[in-house]
């Protein structure tokens, strides 16, 4: 079962939409519009939609025909921002990009 | 004493926590967050008001499901005695499910060993249960657990597609852990619960 990730992620102008592995993006002016052509890309594949805030941590996530994640262990809202941050850094990381 | 409430997604792992077996428990932590439950252990609180033993039951109590390798049976060289940790988490386990409320009472398990059927040489009393080989080899802990957890229903990802994504997973986790100032080796449980649980949210 092949699945996607999309992130709706806050741009230079506006919000951009990234498939994860990929190395280029596609922009809106608005983050609803980001989320709508990111489930238009769901509707008969698995893969879920991850939604940043203005500030580049994860808001929110939309699972599509995959299993919801768990939350961990509690731990502080720091060092889960810390994480956040270093995960997604290297998800997008070209070093790490499908393509190559 | 407070009501237990046992939590539908919550898988416990009993299993050693030496460095050898890590890329087993990793494997493990893996498969169980990739297919929408949740990883506990008794290394999840440093709680020093807590002792083992109440945060294990404690534990135990709030998951429905457990899995318990006990494939760390060996007697230690050095006091020749074999660890009786895992085993008596198993019994612990077994017992709640026994005895327990209606809702302990519905509890499963996975039992893991390295070969097949070498359990009736030392744990006899378990035939019956569900138990299988993992050969030591994380990527058939993957499988093992996978194919488990999807005969309690749902439609989960094949174990092939798993095994992918956490070889992906290992090819970042060096460069997630740079990014934390962290080595991977000196990852607690909470800290690689958090990662796989980043990871599989940014990146499946």
């Amino acid at each position: 079962m092949p699945s996607s990730t999309y992130h709706v992620m806050p741009a230079k102008k506006g919000w951009a939409l990234r498939k994860a592995g990929a190395t280029d993006s596609k922009t809106f002016t608005t983050q609803r519009e980001a989320i709508e052509d990111a489930r238009k890309h769901l509707t008969s594949a698995p893969g879920q939609i991850v939604i940043h805030n203005a500030d580049g941590n994860i808001r929110d996530v939309e699972f599509h025909k995959l299993p919801k994640i768990q939350s961990p262990p509690r731990i502080s809202r720091f060092k889960a921002r810390k994480i956040d941050r270093a995960v997604t850094s290297i998800v997008f990381d070209p070093r790490f990009s499908l393509s190559t | 004493m407070a009501k237990t409430y046992v939590r539908s997604k919550d898988v416990f792992i009993n299993c050693p926590f030496d460095a050898s077996y890590k890329p087993i428990f990793n494997a493990i932590v893996f498969a169980v967050c990739e297919l929408g439950f949740r990883a506990r252990c008794a290394l999840e609180i440093d709680d020093a008001g807590d002792t083992r033993l109440d945060k294990i039951t404690r534990i135990i109590g709030e998951c429905k499901y457990g899995i318990h390798d006990i494939s760390a049976t060996e007697l230690n060289p050095a006091i020749h005695l074999p660890r009786f940790n895992m085993p008596l988490e198993l019994g612990l386990f077994l017992g709640c499910k026994r005895y327990g409320s209606p809702s302990q009472r519905s509890k499963s398990l996975l039992i893991l060993d390295r070969e097949p059927y070498r359990y009736r040489n030392f744990i006899s009393d378990v035939s019956g249960q569900d138990i299988h080989a993992h050969g030591a080899d994380p990527n058939r802990a993957i499988i093992e657990v996978r194919n488990w957890l999807a005969s309690k229903g749902g439609i989960l990802p094949g174990g092939a597609t798993i095994q992918k994504r956490y070889a992906r997973f290992l090819t970042m986790l060096p460069a997630m852990c740079q990014a934390l100032a962290l080595d991977s080796d000196d990852l607690t449980f909470t800290d690689l619960s958090w990662v796989v649980n980043r990871w599989l949210i940014s990146a499946r």
